[in-house]
């Protein structure tokens, strides 16, 4: 079989199980002969990217999609509760309303594109950030006794269906692709050339101590990558004002470099105090950066074979406290975006009773939902992932329908 | 690689027997690589002991016979037969300061007699015994600074007047760096070579001029502790170029960390900052702009005070009242945010002692701490109690009493458990030393801050003066935070930054690509400050370190305050048109950093300087030379021996 025929096939596979029909086909055929080249090197799989936004501190999920006619929701957050004029009412389900700092996930949810996964987490709560934030990179519940638990669950992914060295992207880890690489002044670049040099010939070097090991290995590793990346982003530029973490993303997977996995960091969910004020900032940035993020995946023609997924380390108290802002919780949501997604809510309804507890509880395994992820969205089993020495979890993701079309 | 491990590795060379009675053994020589004498060297590397069999000597002869024995001057008394184990056995790797066990219990009396045994140093620099007498022994071999030998004496006796002697030499080598007792608060020896002295300045002022390093050489370890105590005031032009920055607070910190005569306060500041996370972006009202700066201020006072003090301290201060939500807990509904980081990052350690329902307790024993905003000032911190919980708040209900407690009582409910001296302890040890200490030296120490009440100095003192300090796993061991390695290579090279550039942008750059590389002072990620070890291993923050270099080669050297190099260490520059300089360039450089370059490195520094072979540095015009030494200067700033601390 030739290579041409090895991508009609997988091309094929990939359209039956996203259910597109033989007639869109031909509409799309442009958009495939420009991704095709990118993902051909993902054996098995899709070949889809998958971009991972993990928001830190803890999202307040009942501020996201608050659940605004509970009278219960109501009494917990005298000054903290979002009103009818600060929401969009879900037309399935107008007891609840998404928050009008997020209007673009608002459009999103209005065209089907947008799926949240309600009262998620892990069982027996932690309520430290380092410790739950590390359960999520993990993907284990038990930190102590797995031998994986030092290397994020979507590296183990990357390893194990598609090792490649530029499979999983972290915007933090690579920052600013245009200054990518040692950073050279002199005429012939002789700095450059030589930072790699030094780094290659003391890598392997007996005498290092372990830390300086790892220095010369993260040298050399800049060395090989840099120009490479440098070359590939140059061409890019966002063609919006909201940049951030986002439009790095954006420049990395427009660099074609075979990329699946692309983690991105937002800060500052951890709203303890004066809630309000701080989330009328954090969310319309949020909501702003990924909408151009969005924007720019469109101009490349890569949208289509994206999905987006934020999550957070827990969520928020169900009461205000006096500051007023809300104090770490358990159950969060998880929600996902992207034009194969099967917009709706999912997990479980946020009820009278669960609004009566401390914190919301996690009925959804955060695990199961990445678990789909990998299944329905790159094509990949799950389960060496995170079925890990002796770990388990409930399937389970409740709600109607799977989570991708 | 310990050298421990390196015995263990060795087998059955590990310990190796000398045995004399009738014959003396040879004194092992010090090139031996491990093997004894090998003469009747039996297959399990044992040496058949001789005995004194049918010695009878002569009547009155007390005096030991050549052989090292004598009978006692009883005629049906036969000499023991003496003979001791050294392990690890001393080889090239022996050096000063190894713990060597002395096991004499292999001996024999041909009488039968039971024996007892006395130990002593015979020659060479004072080691020390564990015990002189009984059959087995330890032996530090003392930290002498220059290769040298000691000999050990073992003396058995029968107890009717049978004595023999027996001696081992053990050969010091004295190698680039003391090896062993990585986890021993023993004293380090009082005189320091130079890589130890550049290694103690940089873990307590960030980095040192040769000057400096020559100054701590010259004088005993005690001495250069004692002056880290010492305040000495701020030069008032230091001050007043702080003062012009305002409320930029980080560059203030920026300048006083490069330019501040107490660089000992600072570091500790720094340690604590990273401990006691909080950020200057909390203090948003106008009043509040130097909140950030008094809260560095406040770390600096107390770094090496009194611990339960510096709690207090932070519990007030204005900042972390902003930054944990501390200002705004009111006691019918309190925020748990301080109660539960209080314990986690401050005084416990995560999961440990308290639980969930301990922090609510806690939470509601917080309340009654608020801001008090007047006169356009900052806000100051002020206990209302009526806005504090005055019922009965069960904290650590299996060990304490419900009691009606506030901020203090906590405090000191937390330092009464035996986890909160250790927690601080482990934070020390970990910051000074490395990052393995063992139960029983984090015990140690913890138990001597109990004995101080909690105050820090004698503490840092054990620390500094250990032989865990100055071993090779306390050496290049941890990864260096970006400010501390800009810093301490501001230090080392001399550099001085004394105004803002012209568009006061200098500082302002260096502040923010410290930001990128991972580290903007006060302002951390999160409550638990940065990431450290190979978390500063980004591969973005390792590019932006080297950006972040940049600004500090654009400040001014030497006591000449010559713009971008410094000239004071180099070649003088009319030499700079000389055939070889190169070298000499790279070398001097390499000498203030304490690199130990082999050829092929430096002959890739000099390529730096040649570009590559475009064209050799003594033939470039003096624009082509600076933009190249600079290039030099800052590639040799990042070589991994000046990256890890």
């Amino acid at each position: 079989m030739s290579c041409s025929e090895c991508k009609q096939m997988s091309r094929r596979k990939f359209l039956s199980r996203t259910g597109v029909s033989l007639g869109a086909l031909a509409a799309m055929d442009p958009l495939f002969r420009l991704v095709a080249p990118t993902y051909a090197a993902s054996t098995g799989g899709t070949g889809n990217l998958l971009v991972l936004c993990e928001l830190e501190g803890g999202l307040d999920g009942l501020s996201f999609l608050a659940p605004f006619t509970n009278a219960r929701y109501i009494s917990n957050r005298p000054r903290l509760k979002l009103d009818a004029t600060q929401v969009m009412p879900i037309a399935a389900r107008p007891e609840y309303g998404i928050s009008n700092l997020f209007p673009y996930f608002q459009q999103l949810y209005n065209a089907g594109q947008c799926a949240i996964v309600q009262q998620a987490g892990y069982p027996d709560g932690n309520g430290s950030h380092f410790e739950s934030q590390e359960i999520f990179e993990f993907g284990v519940r038990n930190l102590a006794s797995s031998a994986f638990a030092s290397v994020p669950w979507y590296e183990r992914l990357r390893q194990t269906y598609f090792d490649q060295p530029y499979g999983v992207f972290d915007t933090q880890r690579i920052g600013d692709p245009a200054r990518y690489g040692y950073h050279d002044v002199s005429y012939r670049q002789s700095g450059q050339d030589v930072f790699a040099r030094l780094a290659e010939l003391k890598v392997n070097d007996a005498a290092n101590t372990a830390a300086q090991g790892s220095v010369l290995r993260s040298f050399d590793a800049i060395a090989r990558a840099s120009a490479d990346i440098r070359q590939r982003t140059q061409g890019f530029t966002s063609s919006g004002s909201a940049r951030g973490e986002f439009y790095r993303a954006a420049m990395l997977a427009s660099a074609n470099l075979g990329t699946q996995i692309l983690k991105v960091r937002y800060g500052g969910f951890d709203t303890h105090g004066s809630q309000n004020t701080a989330n009328s900032t954090l969310f319309p940035r949020l909501n702003n950066e990924f909408q151009q993020f969005v924007a720019d995946m469109q101009a490349i023609r890569m949208w289509d074979r994206t999905t987006v997924i934020f999550y957070t380390e827990f969520g928020r108290r169900n009461y205000e406290n006096g500051s007023p802002g809300t104090d770490h919780g358990h159950g969060g949501h998880m929600i996902l975006c992207g034009p194969r997604v099967n917009g709706g809510l999912f997990g479980q309804d946020v009820t009278t009773s669960d609004l009566s507890e401390h914190d919301l509880p996690a009925y959804v395994d955060f695990r199961a939902v990445f678990s789909a992820c990998i299944r329905d969205w790159l094509g990949f089993d799950p389960n060496p992932i995170f079925r890990v020495n002796g770990e388990n979890f409930a399937d389970a993701i409740g709600g109607s329908g799977v989570l991708f079309r | 690689m310990s050298v421990w491990r390196r015995f263990a590795a060795a087998g059955a060379t590990s310990a190796i027997l000398l045995a004399m009675g009738g014959c003396p053994a040879p004194p092992p020589s010090g090139g031996g690589g491990g093997d004894v004498g090998g003469q009747g060297t039996t297959p399990d590397g044992t040496i058949p002991g001789g005995d004194g069999g049918g010695d009878t000597g002569s009547p009155d002869g007390v005096e030991p016979r050549p052989d090292g024995s004598t009978n006692g001057s009883n005629p049906f008394n036969t000499a023991p037969s003496a003979t001791f184990t050294l392990n690890p056995y001393p080889s090239p790797n022996s050096y000063p300061g190894a713990l060597i066990t002395l096991d004499a219990s292999g001996s024999s009396d041909p009488n039968g007699d039971a024996l007892t045994f006395s130990w002593n140093q015979a020659e060479g620099a004072a080691g020390v015994f564990s015990a002189t007498s009984g059959p087995v022994v330890t032996f530090t071999t003392p930290l002498v600074l220059a290769n040298s030998s000691v000999r050990i004496q073992c003396t058995a006796a029968d107890g009717r007047g049978g004595l023999t002697t027996i001696s081992a030499v053990i050969p010091l080598i004295v190698s680039e760096q003391f090896a062993g007792n990585a986890q021993s608060m023993l004293p380090y020896r009082d005189t320091l070579t130079s890589d130890e002295a550049y290694h103690f300045l940089r873990r307590t002022e960030f980095g040192a001029t040769p000057e400096r390093v020559a100054l701590v050489t010259g004088r005993p370890l005690a001495a250069s502790i004692d002056d880290l105590f010492v305040e000495r005031p701020v030069p008032a032009e230091v001050l007043a170029f702080e003062e012009e920055l305002d409320e930029n607070n980080a560059r203030r910190w920026l300048v006083r960390l490069i330019e501040g005569p107490n660089p000992f306060r600072e570091r500790m500041a720094m340690f604590w900052h990273d401990r006691f996370a909080a950020s200057g972006r909390v203090a948003s009202r106008w009043q509040d702009r130097y909140l950030a700066r008094e809260h560095w201020e406040m770390l600096a006072r107390n770094g090496t005070g009194n611990y339960r003090q510096f709690l207090r301290d932070l519990t007030l201060d204005p900042l972390m009242l902003l930054w944990l939500d501390g200002a705004n807990s009111p006691k019918d509904n309190p925020n748990e945010n301080y109660a539960r980081e209080f314990w986690e990052l401050f005084t416990l350690g995560r999961d440990t002692l308290y639980t969930e329902q301990d922090i609510r307790e806690a939470a509601r024993a917080f309340t009654g701490i608020t801001l008090l905003y007047q006169n356009n000032e900052g806000g100051r911190p002020i206990f209302d109690i009526r806005n504090h919980d005055e019922t009965l708040k069960a904290i650590f209900p299996d060990r304490a009493v419900p009691a009606n407690h506030d901020y203090e009582s906590v405090i000191d409910l937390t330092l009464a458990q035996p986890e909160a001296p250790r927690y601080v302890a482990r934070n020390l040890f970990e910051f000074f030393i490395h990052d393995d200490p063992n139960d029983a030296v984090i015990q140690e120490l913890a138990d001597l801050l109990v004995a101080n009440n909690y105050e820090l100095g004698p503490v840092v003192r054990k620390i500094l003066q250990s032989q865990a300090f100055f071993s090779s796993a306390a050496r290049h061991s941890q990864i260096s935070s970006p400010v501390e390695h800009v810093v301490g290579v501001a230090r080392t090279l001399d550099v001085h930054i004394t105004r803002e550039d012209s568009q006061g942008y200098l500082l302002y750059l260096m502040n923010e690509d410290l930001g990128y590389a991972g580290q903007k002072l006060l302002d951390p990620p999160g409550v638990q400050g940065w990431d450290e070890g190979t978390a500063w291993l980004e591969d973005q923050m390792i590019i932006s370190r080297v950006i972040a270099l940049r600004w500090m080669l654009s400040m001014d050297f030497g006591p000449n305050r010559d713009a971008r190099f410094p000239l004071h260490l180099l070649p003088p520059i009319s030499e700079w048109t000389q055939r070889g300089v190169q070298e000499r360039i790279v070398n001097a450089l390499a000498s203030v950093l304490h690199l130990p370059l082999t050829e092929a490195e430096r002959e890739l520094y000099v390529e730096v300087l040649d570009q590559s072979g475009y064209r050799a540095f003594h033939l470039q015009t003096r624009g082509e030379q600076d933009t190249y030494l600079y290039e030099l200067v800052r590639l040799m700033s990042m070589h991994e021996r000046v990256f890890t601390r």
